[in-house]
C-alpha cells in the first residue's frame, strides 16, 4: 500500500510559483524572440542543481539546514518540476540525434528510478518491519548460520535413518535452494512464507511437509527452510529499497558530464543573434 | 519498538551506521570494535574482512560512472567526429547538407571550443550561413528582409523608438534539426514579439480587413454590374454562363487571371477597336500632317518658302510638332507662333513670318532627310529626347509600326509636288532628285519595249503611285483613268478599314484594328512615361490614346495615363506601386477545393452605384467562416514575412558552372 505523505503547503506555493515563473520565463523569451530552449533548459539545469542539494544535504547532517524530510520533500517536488521542465525542453518528444538521445535516455532513467525509488520507499518500509528487524549486513551471517543448522540436523537425521527420502529431497533440492542467492524478483506468497513455487512444488512431491511431526527433525530443517524463504524476501526487498539509488545516483553523475557537454555545444554551435 | 532492537541495531552498535564506510564482515554477532574507515578489521588479530558499506557502495558506482563516462566522451571528442552531436535529422529542404554547410568546425578537444562554450560566443554569423544559399538581398537579417529605413517608415512605433533595427537571427523562426517540425512553420507569437497588436486569432480580435480588401485597383475598366444588368440582358448569346468564362485561375495557382481578350472581350467590343462598330472610329490616327500655311502673304513678305500645298491642317502638334521642334528656338520661333492661326498671315509683325517661314522649310528639310537616311533613324527623330537613348531596335522596330518609305515619298509627292521644291531647298536636295531620275532610267519597268506589257503607258505601276496596297489619295479628283475603265476615288479612311499606313491629304495616318496593336501600345507607353519630361509628350499621347484616337483604347485601359509612368496594359498588373506584398490569398486552394464555394462565396456584388467599385470589398468575416474553424489561421497563413525585393530569387548557378567542354 503506497503511503503518502500530504504534501505541505510550502511545497505546493513552491511548486506552483516555479512554474508560473517557468512559463513567463518561456513567454517573455518567446515575445522578445529568443530561444525558447535555451530558456527552458537553463529552468532545467536549475531544478537538476536543485535535485542535486538533497544529496549534499545528507553529506553534511550535522549543519542546521532544516529537517531531512523537508529536504526530501523539496526533491520530490524539485523532481516532478524537473520532470516537467524535461518535457518542455525537449518539446514532449524523443530527439534523433545520437548525443541528444542519449541525453534524453540519462535523464528519463534519472526520473524514472527517482519515482521508482520514491513509491519503493513509501512502500516496502512497512512490510519490512511487519517481518523481521534486522540489518541487511547482518543477514548473510544469519543465513550461514541456518545452513549450518540445516545441514546439522541433516547429519542428525542420517545417523537415526539413512538414506531416507527426506534426506535425498535435502540434498537434491532444499540444501541448493539454502544455497542460493535471493534473486530478484518476487517469489512465492505470504501464505507459503514466501518459498518458492518451484521448491514448493519439487519439496511436496516427495515430502507433505504439511503433515510433519512438529518436534521432528524434517521439521525442523523445513522451519529452517521457510525462515531462508524469508530472509530471501528481506534481502530481496532490501535490494529494491536500495537498489535504486544504485542506478539513480551512477546515472546522475554521468548525467553531470553530458549536461555539462550538452551546455558547452549548444553555445559552441547554436545559432546566435544574427550577426 | 524497543523489545525488538537487535543486537546489530546501530543504536547499540555505532560503527553500523549508514554513513560509515565498512562495515564489520564477521558472521553472528558483531565484533565490538568494528572496522576502520580505510576498511581494515580492528580486532588486534584481525579477524574478519570488513565490507563496504551500503554508502561506500554507493559512492564508488558514482565515481566509476563520472569516470567512466568522461573517459567515453573524451574518446569520442578526440576523434572530433560531429555527427555524434548531430542534434537530429535535418529537414528536407537540408537533407543534403553536412555539419560545415552551417557551422564552425571546432576541435572538440581545443581551447576554442571550451571558449566557446562557456563564453556563449556562439555562432553569431549563423544567419549569414544561410544566406549564403537563400539569396535575400542586402537586407536578408533585417526584420521582414527589407532595409531598415523602409521598416521605419511603415512602423510608426518603430521610427519613434529610436531604437536601431538590428539582424534577426534566421534560427529564431525557423528551427532546424526538428523533423516533425517544418522549418517553414512560424508560431504566431514570433510574429507578436514587435506586433504588439495582440489577439487570441484570426477569428477573435484580429483587425479588420481595409474597407478596399477585394478590390484591388484595376487597370482595366470593367463594371461586372452593368454588363450583367443592361449588356448580357441584351445580348444574351453572347453573354457568359459563368464567371470562368472570363476569368481563370493563373498559372500560378494563386492569383485568378482574365480571360485573352480574344476569348472574354472579343465578342462584343472587337468591332469598337476595329472602327466597323457602331462606337468605334474608322479614322486612323494623324501621324504626320502638314500645315496650312499663308505661303501667299509670306512671299509678299519676301519670306517665299516654295511650294506648300493649299490644303493642310492645324498648327502642327504631335508627332509633326516634335518633328521640326530641333530646328525652331523654343523661346524666340514657338512662342511667336503661339496663337497664331498660320492660314492667314496676312498684318502678321515679321517675327511671326519669318518663324513660319523658318517652320515651312524646315519642315521640308526633316521631310528630305527622313527620306535620306533610313527607318530606324526617322523613327528616332519620333521620339522624345528624353526616351531617346533608352530606346532599342525592337522598340523601334515597333514604334514604326513598319512604315514604308514609298508613303513617304507618296506624301511628299502630294506636299511638294516637283519641280516647285527645287531652289527653295538646300542644295542637299538635289541629290536625292537625281538619284531617283537615274533609278527610273534604271528601272525595267521604264523599259521603252513596245512589247512591254508593263511598259503599257497606261500602266498603274508607272503612275506617281504608292505601292499596291496603299491608299491613293487626294480628295480634289473626283475619278482617274486608265486604260482598263474608270476608278471612282473612294475615302481613304475606308479604303483602309483592315487597318494599317495609308495617306489622306494633307497627313499619314494610322489605323489600328486589332485589340493590343503594337504601334499604338509602343508610343502610349512611350508617351506616358514621357508624360512631364517632353513638350509634345501629351499631344502624341492623346493622339494614340485620347479618348477621340481610333482604337478606343482609353476605354478599357485605365492603367495607362500620361502622368503615370508606371503603365499597366494587363488586368493582372495593378500592385501597390511600393508597399511589400506582406499579405497573400492563394485562389487555388479556394477554387480547386471541391468545396461547395463559389465565387459569390466571397464576392458580394456593390449594389450602391455611388461605391467606387463593383464588388463588396472582403470582409474579414467571409474568411472566419472557415479559416479558425476547421482550417488553420495563422499570422502566416495569409502573411509573408519576408517582402524584401529579392525574397524570392532562386539560388542561380551561373553559366560557367556547366562546366561544358571547349567546342573544338
Amino acid at each position: 500500500m503506497l503511503n503518502l505523505r500530504t504534501p505541505s503547503i510550502g511545497m505546493i506555493i513552491f511548486v506552483a510559483v516555479a512554474v508560473i515563473v517557468f512559463n513567463y520565463g518561456l513567454h517573455v523569451s518567446s515575445r522578445s524572440l529568443g530561444d525558447l530552449a535555451m530558456t527552458s533548459g537553463w529552468f532545467l539545469l536549475a531544478s537538476f542543481l536543485l535535485l542535486g542539494l538533497y544529496g549534499l544535504r545528507k553529506k553534511l547532517p550535522f549543519l542546521p539546514l532544516g529537517k531531512t524530510s523537508t529536504w526530501l520533500m523539496l526533491h520530490l517536488a524539485t523532481g516532478f518540476l524537473g520532470t516537467y521542465f524535461f518535457l518542455e525542453h525537449t518539446g514532449y518528444r524523443i530527439p534523433t540525434g545520437t548525443f541528444d538521445i542519449l541525453l534524453w535516455i540519462g535523464y528519463a532513467i534519472i526520473i524514472l528510478s527517482g519515482f521508482s525509488g520514491w513509491f519503493l520507499m513509501r512502500t516496502i518500509p512497512q512490510p519490512l518491519r511487519e517481518s523481521m528487524h534486522l540489518l541487511p549486513a547482518r543477514i548473510h551471517g544469519e543465513l550461514e548460520t541456518l545452513i549450518s543448522k540445516a545441514d546439522a540436523e541433516i547429519k542428525e537425521l542420517r545417523s537415526s535413518a539413512p538414506n531416507s527420502t527426506f534426506e535425498s529431497v535435502y540434498l537434491s533440492v532444499l540444501r541448493p535452494f539454502l544455497h542460493s542467492g535471493p534473486g530478484f524478483l518476487p517469489k512465492g506468497s505470504k501464505e507459503s512464507r514466501y518459498l518458492p513455487a518451484d521448491i514448493s512444488s519439487r519439496y511436496s512431491r516427495s515430502i507433505n511437509f504439511s503433515q510433519l511431526e512438529p518436534a521432528s527433525v524434517e521439521n525442523r530443517v523445513h522451519q529452517l527452510i521457510l525462515r531462508k524463504s524469508e530472509l530471501d524476501r528481506q534481502l530481496r526487498l532490501q535490494r529494491w529499497m536500495r537498489g535504486w539509488l544504485l542506478i539513480h545516483l551512477p546515472v546522475t553523475g554521468s548525467m553531470v558530464i553530458l549536461i555539462g557537454l550538452h551546455i558547452l555545444v549548444v553555445h559552441t554551435f547554436a545559432a546566435g543573434s544574427g550577426g | 519498538m524497543q523489545k525488538n532492537r537487535s543486537p546489530f541495531d546501530s543504536k547499540v552498535v555505532k560503527y553500523l551506521r549508514p554513513n560509515q564506510p565498512f562495515q564489520c564482515g564477521r558472521p553472528g554477532d558483531p565484533c565490538e570494535l568494528g572496522p576502520t574507515t580505510s576498511g581494515r578489521c580492528s580486532a588486534p588479530d584481525g579477524r574478519c574482512n570488513p565490507v563496504p558499506s551500503e554508502e561506500k557502495t554507493r559512492q564508488r558506482w558514482f565515481r566509476a560512472a563520472i569516470l567512466l563516462t568522461l573517459g567515453i566522451a573524451l574518446i569520442a571528442f578526440s576523434r572530433n567526429d560531429f555527427t555524434i552531436l548531430d542534434p537530429g535529422t535535418h529537414s528536407s529542404f537540408h537533407s543534403h547538407l553536412d555539419c560545415a554547410s552551417c557551422h564552425d568546425q571546432v576541435d572538440l578537444i581545443s581551447v576554442d571550443f571550451l571558449r566557446r562554450g562557456l563564453l556563449s560566443q556562439g555562432e553569431s554569423h549563423a544567419t549569414m550561413k544561410c544566406l549564403d544559399c537563400h539569396v535575400m538581398g542586402e537586407h536578408g537579417a533585417k526584420p521582414h528582409s527589407i532595409a531598415p529605413e523602409s521598416l521605419s517608415l511603415l512602423t510608426d512605433g518603430l521610427s519613434d523608438s529610436g531604437h536601431p533595427i538590428e539582424n534577426v537571427a534566421c534560427a529564431r523562426c525557423h528551427e532546424e534539426h526538428r523533423p516533425q517540425e517544418s522549418t517553414r512553420s512560424i508560431h504566431d507569437a514570433r510574429c507578436q514579439t514587435c506586433h504588439q497588436q495582440q489577439f487570441p486569432s484570426f477569428d477573435d480580435g484580429h483587425p479588420e480587413f481595409s474597407s478596399t480588401y477585394g478590390q484591388p485597383k484595376r487597370a482595366i475598366q470593367f463594371d461586372h454590374g452593368d454588363h450583367a444588368r443592361k449588356h448580357f440582358a441584351e445580348y444574351p448569346d453572347r453573354a457568359p454562363e459563368s464567371c470562368d468564362d472570363c476569368h481563370i485561375l493563373g498559372p500560378d495557382r494563386h492569383r485568378m487571371a482574365v480571360q485573352p481578350f480574344a476569348t472574354s472581350c472579343a465578342p462584343c467590343h472587337a468591332d469598337s477597336i476595329s472602327g466597323h462598330g457602331p462606337t468605334g472610329k474608322d479614322r486612323g490616327i494623324e501621324f504626320l500632317s502638314i500645315p496650312s500655311l499663308d505661303s501667299e502673304a509670306l512671299s509678299q513678305n519676301g519670306k517665299d518658302i516654295g511650294a506648300w500645298p493649299t490644303v493642310g491642317s492645324d498648327f502642327p502638334r504631335g508627332w509633326s510638332l516634335r518633328w521640326i521642334r530641333d530646328g525652331m528656338s523654343v523661346d524666340t520661333d514657338l512662342e511667336a507662333l503661339s496663337g497664331v492661326e498660320l492660314y492667314d498671315l496676312e498684318d502678321q509683325p515679321d517675327e511671326v513670318l519669318a518663324a513660319t517661314q523658318k517652320m515651312a522649310l524646315h519642315f521640308k528639310n526633316e521631310l528630305r532627310i527622313a527620306l535620306d537616311s533610313d527607318l530606324e533613324s526617322f523613327i528616332r527623330s519620333l521620339v522624345s529626347p528624353a526616351e531617346e537613348m533608352d530606346v532599342d531596335l525592337a522598340q523601334i522596330s515597333r514604334l514604326s509600326g513598319k512604315l514604308p518609305r514609298s508613303l513617304l515619298e507618296q506624301a511628299r509627292a502630294s506636299w511638294f509636288p516637283p519641280p516647285e521644291e527645287q531652289g527653295v531647298i538646300t542644295p542637299e536636295s538635289s541629290t536625292e532628285d537625281d538619284s531617283s531620275s537615274d533609278q527610273n532610267d534604271d528601272d525595267l519597268l521604264a523599259d521603252d519595249d513596245d512589247d512591254d506589257l508593263l511598259a503599257d503607258d497606261d500602266d498603274l505601276l508607272l503612275e506617281e503611285s504608292p505601292p499596291v496596297g496603299l491608299a491613293v489619295t487626294d480628295r480634289d479628283e473626283s475619278s482617274i483613268t486608265r486604260s482598263g475603265g474608270t476608278i471612282s476615288a473612294i475615302d481613304p479612311d475606308k479604303w483602309a478599314n483592315a487597318g494599317g499606313w495609308y495617306f489622306d491629304a494633307p497627313s499619314i495616318r494610322y489605323r489600328p484594328v486589332e485589340h493590343a496593336d503594337r504601334f499604338i501600345q509602343e508610343w502610349a507607353t512611350l508617351e506616358a512615361k514621357s508624360g512631364g519630361k517632353d513638350p509634345d509628350s501629351e499631344s502624341i499621347f492623346q493622339q494614340v490614346f485620347g479618348p477621340l484616337a481610333a482604337g478606343n483604347c482609353a476605354t478599357c485601359h485605365v492603367g495607362v495615363q500620361h502622368d503615370e509612368p508606371k503603365v499597366r496594359w494587363s488586368p493582372e498588373s495593378m500592385r501597390p506601386p511600393s508597399y511589400p506584398q506582406a499579405t497573400h490569398f492563394s485562389h487555388g486552394p479556394h477554387v480547386l477545393s471541391g468545396s461547395s464555394a463559389t465565387c459569390l462565396s466571397c464576392h458580394e456584388m456593390a449594389i450602391d452605384p455611388h461605391l467606387s467599385n463593383d464588388w463588396k470589398s472582403i470582409s474579414r468575416n467571409t474568411c472566419t467562416e472557415c479559416h479558425g474553424q476547421q482550417v488553420q489561421s495563422g499570422c502566416t497563413t495569409c502573411h509573408e514575412y519576408h517582402v524584401g525585393p529579392r525574397s524570392h530569387l532562386i539560388n542561380s548557378a551561373r553559366i560557367d558552372q556547366l562546366n561544358l567542354p571547349q567546342k573544338q
